[in-house]
């Protein structure tokens, strides 16, 4: 599992008293917080939100190699539409090494496009209606559906494409008039994911959004969530590409077809591709996740403008030598700090805010999950920090993971403070040559207050509840590479770094 | 004062295992207790029952896929830790009673202790009293200095406020205040005791706060602290009568609240050394940019020290529209009179009168209110 520590921890009493400070001297700290986390398991996506999912349509193509039409479904396929018979489009679609052969070739005219459809059993030539049934409306009363699998790509090329149809013309899934289906005006949408790393969103056949992840390698996991609540014709649809558990592309549309007509489709084009696990489950709303220039700003300032705090670092994008101290890479996030004065401070570090807040409700509960490696946690004078602000004002405030050198025994802090201004406080120690997993659950805003639950490694850390006098505050997400300060002096006179991975903020 | 977390933390865990090295490592420690000899084999088996019980804890709480936690959920949890953790510490009195000469005793010893203090802490609040009693045996110790007895009774404090925790909010309070009290009186010269008092006093409603801040200065002599809660007495006292405030500025004008009748004030106390103040400014400012329009008007207090570099930076950095007054260049009249420790909004109505001592910490709805008052 990703995040979760390579060295099963010794069980051992919660260590409650010496971290609680609630209720104790309020010390309001805004720059107080940092981050650092990566991740462990690029290839593994949303583990958590996975398992609260319906599933709704699930093929493991775990059968005899062969003919995708003709193969059994005994053991293959499952899920709460128990009609959903997989069968190719334009040419022949295969199985192969339990896997699903996405083959290109004949439909559009030039001979570069195949995909597998997805008909009704007992009726193939019926389009299976993803709107039917109990699976249709359990994905409505969901908000949306989720529909991911594992690419394994043909190369790296930006010739090598996959794609995912929404609300496809039954003409043109049938290959009657099969040009790129994606990007038909006849198909709602239109996801194309290439392995030279291009991602382009088409609504009804225009080209709406576009964005990029790393081609690192030809085998990749893909997810894309569906935000809806009606599958009416012209209802709104909201649409996020996330590709190796990064956020990639968010799309508009909404349905050009309604009920009844609600079909899907996977194709290939120009080369042949393999795909597995390929599920369609209710939407676990993932708002945002992995990092990149489109989930987090990075402009050397904090969400609301300042550029310092009370600690020594000058936050830039950029070191005055021209080096990066923000970095997103493989999928990670890296902050950097510098021994290099500035500006009347001792060092130059990265700060990162993400585009997407927490919302203040809306939800049964929140959740922000990421993995950090943090190198550095126990020196004095590293403040990194993973952290939630109130968008709107003083506290409340959530400090996911906050590393102060070893002020007070430990070398992680994980607190929350409500706008009362009362802190709670869990200290804790990590093996910091390894990667760590770290979790807020987050209910809305109920009675003037809003319960929260951090995890470390998936254990209950701290919890509570906040009061927020503003009846519901969003609040920001927010990574910065801080110095000195609450992790006290002299900080280090070297480079140090920290990383994040899998970052995943979602409602359920 | 400003209490540093980080100060307080690194200093208490230092101290306090020094204390316990001291205490429980010590082969004369006068907190042994003495039993007959037994025999090596029962010694070792119950040396063994008593390392498994305490490698044994409850399944720690997981994260959930699909849920929360209830309160219910946690509370049980919270329970069985109490329970096990006093169990393990019931085991652990037993041993070194039994086998007071045991080469484990002196370890026994301090599982009970480490025990106790998860067992209190987690919500055994009927232990309090022998933690408080055993506290005190071990500070007995003439090895101790102060310093490592004040670590001591600040364990205890700790361990006490949390086993309060899932009680009540209430409950909580009450127990800190008496023991930050308490700690106060035992150790004048350390300034933890009466922090956690202003602390307190600064949260509380006016009445109890104003009783705090008259109680406080007797049980320090820090300077500042006296000026502080002499402040929130008479901020308190303010509350709900009419404000007269009289600020010249630096260029010569004056701000003058008798002459914003019909307006509704927002008053900003801030300094450029509070480590949110930025944020503040900010916040303040967003404040100003939806409200001045509405009738609102916003007036800046400085308490900087020499309200240059930093003061002049921030200002420049959110581009301030609304006027500041330097306190402390000024005379220091608004510091002496209400006291100022960190950054704070006031609200005063049309007619003049002050509304609230502590709108920072949700300053829009009694703004909506006071703005929709005649």
């Amino acid at each position: 599992m990703s995040g979760h520590p390579e060295t099963p921890e010794k069980p051992t009493y919660p260590n409650k008293q010496i971290q609680s400070k609630k209720y104790l001297p309020s010390n309001m700290k805004y720059f107080a917080t940092k981050t650092n986390l990566a991740i462990a398991c690029a290839g593994l996506l949303l583990p958590l939100a996975a398992s609260a999912q319906t599933n709704i349509f699930t093929d493991n193509y775990n059968v005899a190699n062969g003919n995708l039409d003709t193969a059994s479904l005994a053991g293959r396929t499952n899920g709460l539409a128990g009609g959903v018979l997989p069968q190719s489009t334009t040419v022949e679609q295969g199985i192969s090494g339990n896997a699903l052969k996405l083959y290109p070739g004949g439909g559009d005219g030039t001979g570069k496009s195949g995909a597998m459809r997805f008909d009704t059993i007992g009726h193939t030539t019926n389009l299976w209606d993803w709107s039917s049934g109990a699976g249709g409306t359990a994905i409505t009363n969901a908000g949306g559906m989720s529909i991911s699998f594992n690419w394994t790509a043909n190369n790296t090329t930006s010739s090598d494409w996959i794609f995912l149809a929404a609300g496809a013309d039954p003409a043109d899934i049938y290959g009657l008039n099969y040009a790129l289906l994606a990007a038909s005006s006849a198909t709602s949408s239109g996801i194309l994911i290439a392995n030279n790393g291009t991602v382009q969103a088409y609504n009804q056949g225009v080209l709406s959004a576009s964005g990029s992840f790393t081609p690192a390698g030809t085998n990749h996991v893909v997810k894309l969530d569906y935000q809806f609540k009606s599958w009416a014709a012209g209802s709104p649809v909201t649409v996020n590409v996330i590709v190796d558990g990064n956020y990639v592309i968010n799309d508009s549309f909404t349905w050009k077809y309604g009920a009844g007509k609600q079909y899907l489709d996977l194709g290939t084009y120009q080369e042949t591709n393999v795909v597995d696990n390929f599920k369609v489950s209710t939407f676990v709303g993932t708002i945002a996740s992995g990092f990149s220039t489109n989930t987090f700003v990075n402009n050397g300032t904090l969400p609301w403008g300042a550029h310092a705090d009370n600690g020594s670092e000058w936050y830039t994008p950029t070191n005055s030598s021209g080096l990066p101290c923000v970095t997103f890479s493989s999928n990670a996030l890296t902050l950097t700090s510098y021994y290099i004065p500035q500006n009347g401070y001792n060092y130059q570090a990265g700060v990162v805010y993400a585009t997407a807040e927490v919302p203040a409700s809306g939800y049964t509960y929140a959740t922000v999950d990421v993995d950090i490696y943090s190198p550095y946690a126990g020196t004095t004078g590293c403040w990194p920090a993973w952290w939630l602000d109130s968008a709107w004002n003083w506290p409340p405030e959530i400090d996911i993971a906050e590393f102060k050198g070893n002020v007070g025994g430990g070398n992680v802090w994980q607190n929350a403070v409500g706008s009362d201004g009362n802190w709670k406080v869990v200290i804790s120690t990590i093996n910091n040559t390894q990667w760590h997993h770290y979790g807020l659950a987050l209910g809305p805003i109920a009675a003037g207050a809003r319960t929260y639950e951090l995890f470390l490694d998936g254990t209950l850390k701290n919890q509570g509840s906040i009061p927020d006098a503003q009846g519901g505050v969003p609040f920001w997400i927010i990574a910065n590479y801080a110095m000195e300060g609450a992790s006290l002096t002299p900080g280090p006179t070297t480079t140090t770094t920290i990383q994040m991975k899998n970052y995943v903020l979602a409602t359920h | 004062m400003t209490f540093i977390p980080g100060h307080f933390f690194t200093k208490t865990k230092g101290h306090l295992l020094l204390a316990l090295f001291l205490i429980l490592g010590h082969p004369n420690s006068g907190w042994a207790g003495t039993t007959n000899a037994e025999a090596a084999s029962a010694a070792d088996l119950a040396w063994q029952a008593l390392q498994h019980a305490q490698a044994s804890p409850p399944e720690p709480l997981k994260q959930l896929p699909d849920r929360m936690y209830s309160d219910q959920e946690i509370l049980a949890y919270y329970n069985l830790v109490a329970t096990r953790a006093g169990e393990v510490a019931d085991l652990a009195k037993n041993f070194y009673t039994q086998y007071p000469d045991n080469a484990q005793a002196a370890a026994a010893r301090k599982i009970y202790l480490e025990m106790l203090y998860t067992s209190v802490e987690s919500n055994t609040t009927n232990r309090i009293a022998e933690l408080e009693t055993v506290t005190r045996e071990l500070q007995q110790a003439p090895e101790l200095d102060e310093s490592a007895r004040f670590q001591l009774s600040l364990h205890l404090l700790h361990s006490a406020v949390s086993g309060r925790e899932h009680q009540s909010t209430e409950a909580m309070r009450a127990e800190l205040e008496q023991r930050a009290r308490q700690l106060a009186r035992d150790y004048p010269n350390h300034p933890d005791g009466v922090n956690f008092l202003l602390g307190i006093a600064r949260a509380a409603a006016p009445e109890k706060a104003a009783a705090l801040a008259r109680d406080i200065p007797a049980l320090t002599a820090d300077a500042k602290i006296k000026t502080e809660c002499q402040g929130l007495i008479n901020r308190f006292a303010a509350l709900g009568h009419p404000l007269k405030l009289k600020l010249p500025l630096a260029d010569g004008r004056v701000l003058d609240l008798e002459q914003m009748r019909g307006k509704v004030v927002c008053l900003f106390f801030w300094d450029a050394g509070a480590s949110y103040t930025a944020k503040a400014i900010w916040a303040v400012n967003g404040l100003y940019k939806t409200y001045h329009a509405q009738g609102v008007e916003f007036w800046g207090l400085n308490f900087d020290a020499t309200p240059a570099a930093a003061a002049a930076t921030l200002l420049k950095d959110y581009q301030i529209e609304w006027p500041q007054y330097y306190d402390l260049p000024a005379g220091g009249k608004i510091q002496q009179q209400f006291g100022y420790a960190q950054p704070m909004v006031w609200l005063v109505d049309k007619k003049g009168v002050l509304r609230d001592v502590k709108a920072q910490h949700g300053p829009e709805p009694m703004i909506q209110k006071l703005l929709a008052e005649p």
